[in-house]
C-alpha cells in the first residue's frame, strides 16, 4: 500500500514493484494545477460572484461534478490522481491553510474596519475578499475538489467490501456532514426573540445574519411567551486573598497592577504564603457584633450567629519573624501589607451567575406547551430550537433568546456518526479482517 | 511561590516528584542491564498515575466540577493523560525505551502548571456547565497525549540515525526492550497518531454537538474551532502521505513534529491570534 502512484488503484500493486517516476511527477504536477487552479480561478471568479452561503453550496456542488465528469471523459490518469493519497493529502494541508488564515484576519467585519486597521494591507483583504474566507469562491473550489476526490476514490474502490467499508462508511459521513452544512448554511434561518416577564408575546423572529439584523422578521408559527426570568447566583464565598503588585503591559503602555497570587479559605490552620512568610487566623467571626464579655464587662470580639452575614477576622501575619496581629472585615475591605508590593485581603468573591432561566409557554390554538429554556437545555418547537443567549443585569424581566430553524443539521449529526464508526472501522476492524484472508487462504 | 506550593499543596509537588523520579529511573534503564531498574521505573509511572488521577479527582471535589477549566487545571489533566497512554503504549509494546520523553512530557506539563497556578478555583460559567464538557475534553487530551508521544517518537526516528548513542537506546536490552526484538519506531509513532486521530475525530464532532446545543451552531469557524481542524487536517494529511512511498521516513516525521507543533498552537497560543478576543474558548492568561 505505499506506492509511487498514490491512487488506490496504484496503491494496490505489489510493494517491491519498481518505481515509475514519470507516474508520481505526473501526479504531482496534476495535483499543483488543479489546486493552483481553484485558487486562482476562485480568486478571479470572486470579482463578478461575491461570497455567500449560496456561493460556496452551488459553486463546490457544480465544480465537483464538473471535476468528477472530466475525470471520467479526459483521457489519462485524471481521475485516478485526484483519488489518490498524495492529491487529497495536499488538499488537506491547504484547507489547513485557508484555516489558519481566517484566524489570522478578523470575518466578517465592513470594510472601513479592514482599512483602518491594516492600511495598505486591508484594501487587498477586501479586494480579494479574505473578509469571508469561508464563503468566498477560492474555497468552494477547494471544497469542490475535496468533494470529487472522494467520489473518485470512492468509484475506485467499488464495490463495497466488508474489508473496505470502513472507507465507505467514514467518507459516505464526511459527504453527508458536507451536504447537512450545505442545507443549513443555505436554508436556516436565525433569529432573535427579546421578551419580558408579563410583556407580550412573540410571535415572529428577527431574522440576523452574521450577528447583524437583516430587517426581516420570520414567523414562528405560534406564540411565545415569557413567564418568568430567573439568573441565579453562586452561593457567596469569603477568602483571605494574597496580593502582589506587578508591572503589566498592555495597550496603555506598562504600568503597576495588584494581582492575586494565591486565595485561602478562612480556617484556623497556618498557612505558608508565597515568598515564605506565612499566616493563622486568630479568629473567625462569620456574624460580628462586638459583644460585651459577661466577666469583665468590656466589648470583645464576637459572632452574633453562624451564619455569614458580616464575616471578620483577627489574622496574625508572621512576616519576616515578626508576628503582627490586623482585625479584618469583609463588609470593608483593607490590606494587611506584607511589604509595600505585597498584601493580604479578607473579601468576599462576586456572586457569578449560575445559570440563565427563561420560563416560556408556547401558544398555538388552544395548546399550551410550557417549558423551561437555559444555556445548554434548548426548547425544540414546531421545527424551532430557542436557545437562551442574553439577559439584561439592570431588567430582570428581560430574556433574549436565538431561534433557528436549521433543516441541515440532523444530517450533520448523521455524518458525524458515521465519521467516527467509519475511522473506527478503518483503523481497527480493517487490518484484523485483512490480516484473517491470508491466513484462511493458507489453510 | 515553590515554598508555598511545598507547604499548601502536598499533593501536587508528590506528583511532580514521582513523575521526576520516575523519568531519571527510565533513563538509568537505558544503561542498565538489570531488569529492576527497568520495572521501578514504570512501577512510579504508576505511582504517579495514581497521584494525578487524586489530584484530579481531589480538585474535582473542592470545585464541585470537572477541573478542566483553566490552563492550570488542564495542565494536570494533559499529565496525567500522557502518563495513561504511556503506561498502555509500554504495555502493549513491551518496550521501555521511551519512558524517558513520556516522564519528562508530564513532568514539563506539571512545571507548567506550577507557572501558571490558579490563584483560586474558579466557578464554571453557565455554557460549561453541559453533560458533553467532559466527554469532549477527556477525548481531545487523551488524543494530545497520544500524538505527543508519537511527537517524540518522531524526534527520535529522526536522530537515530544521526546519532549512534540514540540508535542504541532502540537495540534489545534487558530493562527497556522486553520483547527482545528490534523496534520499528515509524509504525509506533504511525498507530499512536492512528489512535490520536480517531479520538480527535470525536473531540472535534462532541464539540460540535455541544455547541449546537448551547449556541445554536455547530460551527462559527470560532479560532479555536479552526485551530482544532487544521489540527485534524494534518494528521489526516499525514495519514493519506504515509500511504504514498517516501512518506514513512524523515518526511513522515517531520510531518508528526509539525502536527504536534500545531497542537500545541491550538492548546496554548490561541491569545496570541488577533482574532483571540472574539474567541469563547481562549484560557485567560
Amino acid at each position: 500500500m505505499n506506492s509511487t502512484a498514490s491512487s488506490p488503484a496504484g496503491a494496490t500493486a505489489a510493494p517491491g514493484a519498481p518505481a515509475s517516476p514519470s507516474v508520481a511527477e505526473r501526479e504531482v504536477t496534476l495535483t499543483t494545477y488543479l489546486v493552483v487552479g481553484a485558487l486562482l480561478a476562485g480568486l478571479v471568479l470572486q470579482v463578478w460572484i461575491p461570497p455567500g452561503a449560496w456561493t460556496l453550496v452551488v459553486a463546490a456542488f457544480l465544480a465537483s461534478l464538473v471535476v468528477v465528469g472530466v475525470g471520467y471523459i479526459v483521457p489519462g490518469r485524471l481521475r485516478q490522481s485526484i483519488a489518490g493519497f498524495r492529491f487529497i493529502a495536499t488538499l488537506l494541508f491547504v484547507l489547513a491553510v485557508e484555516a489558519i488564515l481566517g484566524t489570522l484576519i478578523l470575518q466578517l467585519k465592513p470594510a472601513q474596519f479592514y482599512l483602518a486597521r491594516y492600511g495598505a494591507i486591508g484594501k487587498l483583504i477586501v479586494a480579494l475578499r479574505l473578509d469571508d474566507i469561508f464563503h468566498g469562491l477560492p474555497f468552494a473550489l477547494l471544497m469542490a475538489l475535496f468533494g470529487a476526490s472522494v467520489i473518485a476514490s470512492a468509484t475506485m474502490r467499488w464495490p463495497v467490501k466488508v474489508r473496505n467499508a470502513g472507507f465507505f462508511i467514514c467518507h459516505v459521513g464526511l459527504m453527508t456532514s458536507l451536504a447537512g452544512a450545505g442545507a443549513s448554511a443555505t436554508l436556516a434561518i436565525r433569529g432573535r426573540i427579546d421578551l419580558f416577564a408579563g410583556g407580550e408575546t412573540a410571535t415572529h423572529v428577527r431574522v440576523m445574519k452574521a450577528n447583524q439584523p437583516t430587517g426581516e422578521a420570520a414567523a414562528l408559527g405560534f406564540d411565545l411567551r415569557l413567564d418568568r426570568f430567573e439568573a441565579p447566583s453562586y452561593e457567596s464565598e469569603y477568602r483571605i486573598g494574597y496580593y502582589e503588585q506587578g508591572e503589566v503591559r498592555d495597550e496603555h503602555g506598562v504600568h503597576m497592577q495588584w494581582r492575586l497570587k494565591a486565595s485561602f479559605e478562612p480556617d484556623l490552620e497556618k498557612h505558608r504564603l508565597p515568598g515564605g512568610d506565612s499566616f493563622q487566623l486568630k479568629g473567625v467571626y462569620p456574624d460580628f457584633r462586638p459583644v460585651p464579655d459577661p466577666k469583665t464587662q468590656q466589648v470583645v470580639y464576637g459572632t452574633a450567629s453562624q451564619e455569614w452575614r458580616n464575616p471578620a477576622i483577627v489574622l496574625q501575619l508572621n512576616a519576616g519573624g515578626l508576628p503582627k496581629e490586623s482585625f479584618m472585615m469583609a463588609a470593608r475591605p483593607q490590606p494587611a501589607f506584607i511589604s509595600p508590593t505585597r498584601a493580604l485581603v479578607f473579601e468576599k468573591r462576586g456572586e457569578e451567575k449560575r445559570a440563565y432561566i427563561s420560563h416560556v409557554t408556547a401558544l398555538r390554538g388552544g395548546e399550551q406547551v410550557k417549558q423551561v429554556i437555559s444555556v445548554n437545555e434548548p426548547m425544540v418547537h414546531n421545527g424551532w430550537t430557542l436557545y437562551q443567549v442574553n439577559y439584561n443585569p439592570e431588567d430582570p424581566t428581560y430574556s433574549g433568546l436565538d431561534a433557528v430553524y436549521d433543516p441541515g443539521v440532523a444530517w450533520v449529526f448523521l455524518g458525524f456518526g458515521l465519521i467516527c464508526l467509519g475511522v473506527f472501522y478503518m483503523f481497527y476492524l480493517e487490518p484484523r479482517l485483512k490480516g484473517r484472508a491470508p491466513a484462511a487462504a493458507k489453510a | 511561590m515553590l515554598q508555598y506550593v511545598i507547604a499548601e499543596h502536598p499533593f501536587f509537588v508528590a506528583t511532580t516528584a514521582v513523575y521526576a523520579a520516575s523519568a531519571a529511573f527510565y533513563a538509568a534503564a537505558w544503561r542498565s542491564t538489570r531488569a529492576f531498574v527497568g520495572q521501578a521505573a514504570t512501577g512510579l509511572m504508576a505511582i504517579a498515575l495514581v497521584l494525578n488521577t487524586g489530584l484530579i479527582a481531589q480538585r474535582w471535589v473542592d470545585a464541585g466540577r470537572a477541573p478542566f477549566k483553566s490552563l492550570f487545571e488542564s495542565l494536570v489533566f494533559f499529565a496525567l493523560c500522557v502518563a495513561l497512554v504511556y503506561v498502555f503504549f509500554e504495555f502493549i509494546y513491551r518496550t521501555r525505551v521511551f519512558g524517558v520523553p513520556a516522564a519528562l512530557l508530564a513532568l514539563g506539563c506539571m512545571g507548567y502548571a506550577l507557572a501558571k497556578w490558579d490563584a483560586e478555583i474558579v466557578k464554571l460559567p453557565p455554557a460549561l456547565q453541559s453533560p458533553w464538557f467532559v466527554p469532549h475534553v477527556m477525548v481531545y487530551f487523551v488524543g494530545y497525549a497520544a500524538v505527543a508521544i508519537a511527537f517524540t517518537l518522531a524526534i527520535i526516528q529522526l536522530l537515530a540515525p544521526r546519532v549512534p548513542v540514540v540508535q542504541k537506546l532502540l537495540s534489545a536490552r534487558a530493562g527497556t526492550i522486553m520483547s527482545g526484538k528490534p523496534l520499528d519506531v515509524e509504525t509506533m509513532s504511525y498507530e499512536l497518531v492512528r489512535f490520536g486521530f480517531a479520538l480527535l475525530t470525536i473531540g472535534l464532532l462532541v464539540g460540535s454537538v455541544w455547541a449546537k446545543s448551547a449556541w445554536g451552531d455547530f460551527w462559527v469557524w470560532d479560532p479555536k474551532e479552526n485551530w482544532s481542524l487544521v489540527t485534524w487536517l494534518v494528521y489526516g494529511g499525514y495519514l493519506h502521505l504515509r500511504r504514498v512511498r517516501g512518506w514513512r521516513g524523515d518526511k513522515g516525521a517531520w510531518l508528526l513534529i509539525a502536527g504536534f507543533a500545531v497542537v500545541m498552537f491550538t492548546y496554548l497560543g490561541m491569545h496570541l491570534l488577533p482574532t483571540a478576543e472574539e474567541s469563547a474558548h481562549v484560557y485567560t492568561q
